[in-house]
């Protein structure tokens, strides 16, 4: 049940049913009441009816009194020869407008005076109502009698009636009513004994029905009006209950719709000063405070879902430059990721030590090859390599075909000296770890194994992003890569072919014979090209520099019997 | 005083015979005289040996009364009406009366010791005349 139907119950509770009880008190409880106070009334009209005929006889005997007790009567002794008597007794007949007449007759019982004048000579035989002894005035002596013949059409006139009950005489003697006007069906009958007249009783019949038909009446009107009362407070009821269940209403609307719509800005319209106002003051302010929060959260939550994509973003870049790594040398990675180097197309001028390697043969091998070996096997071969340039801190350039492209010195550089020397033990390492995967291909069913021939030059280049906007590719070019390449191309199997430049800076770690010189397309002079040997070891070389003193020997090239010539001149010197 | 009233007694004697004093013919007065008949309707004298009597007069217009008045009691009316005021205190009312000669003649026929007056020739046997004026 809604809380306006309760409120309305409540109001029709509090107020309608306890006037109608009051109402069906007033009309039904006080019905008996009602009507013992109309027995009442009729009785008290009884009454004075009987008090009024009363009175008027008693008037009537004490006038008839006064009348015996005239000196006049005394005319009964002249038998009212001069009408004295008569005179008076039709005036009094007149006077009191009696249906009955007055007599009056001597001692013997003979009429002598009359209001009606036939019967005067006559004896009284009449039935009469009143009479009394007339005395003479002289000597007080009875001298006749004063009779009254009373009709009852006298007492007509206090008949009282009225549209719901009857009055009437019952003579008690006969048995029978008289001068009643009217019959009821269903009456109630008030009875009262009339002092004066003996058999005669005054009688009221009361209509039980018209009596109740004024009743109902009354009570009819009683109950429209209570019927108008009723609705009136229905009305009053239902106009209070949705005066006070109105923003009740209003608020659980509103509340419902924000739940519904979620939308926040919504208020209810307050314009009252009690507790439902001030509930929908804290509703409102309430609504206000969750509507600035959501906001909050929403703008915290979009700044969290941005971090969110930009991190995925991140970690999809991550993830795409990890795999691009593979295609980039771990330098250039880095240097790309740590912002050190922008992707832009710029070039810098550089002194690099440039790497070459291919396999012997490879064309040839291939041609003996199932595919899918070869792609292993180079796959391998590739890998195996730029595992041990990354080892090394070279920055592998580029893979073309079986020829391998790497250079020292960009984008890190440890200087020029120690970045040839890192070149050339690479390849050395390289050489070895050929050797190591000879057999292990032989196993796989490589008959023919793989050699590489390296060659490295070190000289300045121009090293940096070369291609379009859109397309570029981080490398190398200028003379120094020609010359690289043409050293590898003319390197043994499993020979390392470095230039002077290189020679000259990695001497002292390597033994490095001079094999030949060639003329090479770009440079001027003939170009000296040394093969490594391999590592110097330590203690073969000794070199001792310090301010005024420089010694160099390596056993392996100078000639024994010069050097402790050498030596013993400048031990004689030193002494 | 005493000779006037002599005097008029005389007179009255001279002109007698026009009224009666009349009393019923049973009764046992027979005739009186008219210093008793004037005592009687005074209210001076109210019986007769052991018989109560009873005064009727006339009406006081009756031309009878009047001359019972002059020439019975003798008196003027107004000397009449005085006497009568003063023994109204006294407790005395004044005699019966009666609208007709006729009356007077009934009521006195029926009643034994009643005294009336009228004209001569109204007396029949009911009653008897026991003064004449």
């Amino acid at each position: 049940m809604s809380f306006k139907a309760k409120t309305i119950l409540l109001f029709l509770g509090t107020a309608l049913i306890p006037y109608l009880a009051v109402v069906f008190f007033i009309v039904f409880k006080s019905e008996g009441e009602q009507f013992e106070k109309i027995k009442k009334e009729q009785q008290a009209t009884l009454k004075l009816a009987a008090s009024r005929i009363s009175a008027q006889v008693e008037s009537l005997q004490k006038e008839l009194l006064f009348i015996a007790k005239l000196d006049v009567m005394d005319d009964i002794i002249s038998r009212d020869i001069d009408r004295r008597i008569s005179d008076i007794l039709i005036a009094k007949k007149e006077d009191l407008g009696l249906s009955g007449d007055i007599y009056v007759t001597d001692a013997q019982g003979m009429i002598v005076s009359s209001s009606d004048f036939d019967a005067v000579g006559k004896p009284f035989e009449e039935t009469f109502r009143f009479s009394t002894e007339i005395l003479a005035s002289f000597d007080n002596k009875p001298i006749g009698n004063l009779y009254l013949t009373y009709g009852l059409e006298n007492l007509r006139k206090h008949l009282h009636a009225s549209p719901q009950s009857v009055m009437y005489l019952y003579d008690d003697a006969a048995g029978e009513a008289v001068f009643k006007t009217e019959s009821f069906a269903d009456v109630i009958t008030f009875s009262r004994e009339l002092p004066a007249f003996s058999t005669l009783q005054l009688r009221l019949d009361l209509d039980k029905k018209a009596a109740l038909n004024v009743f109902n009446e009354i009570r009819n009107i009683i109950l429209l009006a209570s019927l108008g009362g009723a609705l009136l407070i229905v009305a009053v009821a239902a106009f209070f209950a949705s005066r006070i269940t109105g923003p009740v209403t209003q608020l659980s609307r509103v509340a419902t719709e924000i739940s519904e719509t979620g939308d926040y800005s919504k208020r209810v319209n307050v314009d009252s000063e009690d507790e439902i106002g001030r509930l929908s003051r804290a509703f409102n302010t309430m609504v206000e405070s969750i509507d600035t929060a959501l906001k909050r959260l929403r703008e915290e939550s979009r700044n969290k879902i941005r971090l969110q994509e930009e991190k995925s973003k991140n970690e999809m870049l991550e993830s795409l430059s990890k795999k691009l790594s593979k295609y980039l040398s771990p330098q250039i990675y880095d240097q790309i990721f740590s912002k050190k180097m922008d992707a832009k197309l710029e070039s810098k001028r550089k002194k690099l030590t440039v790497f070459f390697s291919d396999i012997v043969g490879f064309t040839e091998t291939t041609e003996m090859m199932e595919p899918e070996d070869l792609s292993a096997i180079l796959n391998h071969y590739l890998n195996e390599m730029s595992s041990i340039a990354l080892e090394f801190g070279g920055t592998v350039d580029k893979f073309i075909g079986d020829a391998v492209m790497i250079f020292f010195g960009d984008p890190e550089s440890k200087g020029v000296k120690e970045d040839a020397r890192l070149c050339v033990a690479m390849a050395l390492k390289m050489i070895e770890r050929m050797k190591e995967l000879e057999s292990a291909w032989y196993k796989m069913g490589v008959t023919r194994p793989f050699k590489i021939r390296i060659g490295i030059h070190t000289g300045f280049s121009t090293v940096g992003n070369f291609g379009s906007e859109n397309r570029m590719d981080y490398t190398i070019i200028g003379g120094a890569i020609n010359l690289a390449s043409r050293l590898e191309s003319i390197s043994g199997e499993n020979e390392i072919t470095v230039s002077e430049e290189t020679k000259l800076l990695v001497e002292e770690y390597f033994h490095c014979l001079e094999v030949d010189a060639i003329r090479v397309k770009g440079f001027h002079a003939p170009v000296k090209i040394y093969k490594v040997l391999g590592e110097a070891t330590k203690d073969e070389t000794i070199v001792e520099e310090f301010e005024g003193f420089s010694l160099k020997f390596d056993p392996a090239r100078a000639d024994r019997e010069k050097s402790l010539a050498a030596l013993e001149a400048l031990l004689k010197k030193v002494r | 005083m005493r000779q006037l009233i002599l005097l008029l007694l005389l007179l009255s004697l001279t002109r007698a015979g026009e009224y009666a004093v009349i009393t019923s013919a049973k009764s046992p007065i027979d005739s009186l005289g008219v210093r008793f008949v004037k005592d009687i309707f005074l209210k001076k004298r109210t019986f007769y040996r052991d018989l109560d009597v009873i005064p009727v007069n006339l009406g006081a217009t009756s031309p009878v009364r009047l001359a019972f008045e002059k020439e019975v009691l003798g008196m003027e009316r107004d000397y009449i009406n005085e006497y009568w005021i003063v023994s109204h205190y006294k407790g005395i009312k004044p005699p019966l009366v009666q609208r007709s000669e006729m009356g007077i003649r009934a009521f006195v026929a029926n009643q034994l010791n009643a005294i009336g007056y009228l004209r001569k020739e109204l007396v029949d046997d009911s009653v008897k005349v026991i003064y004449e004026f």
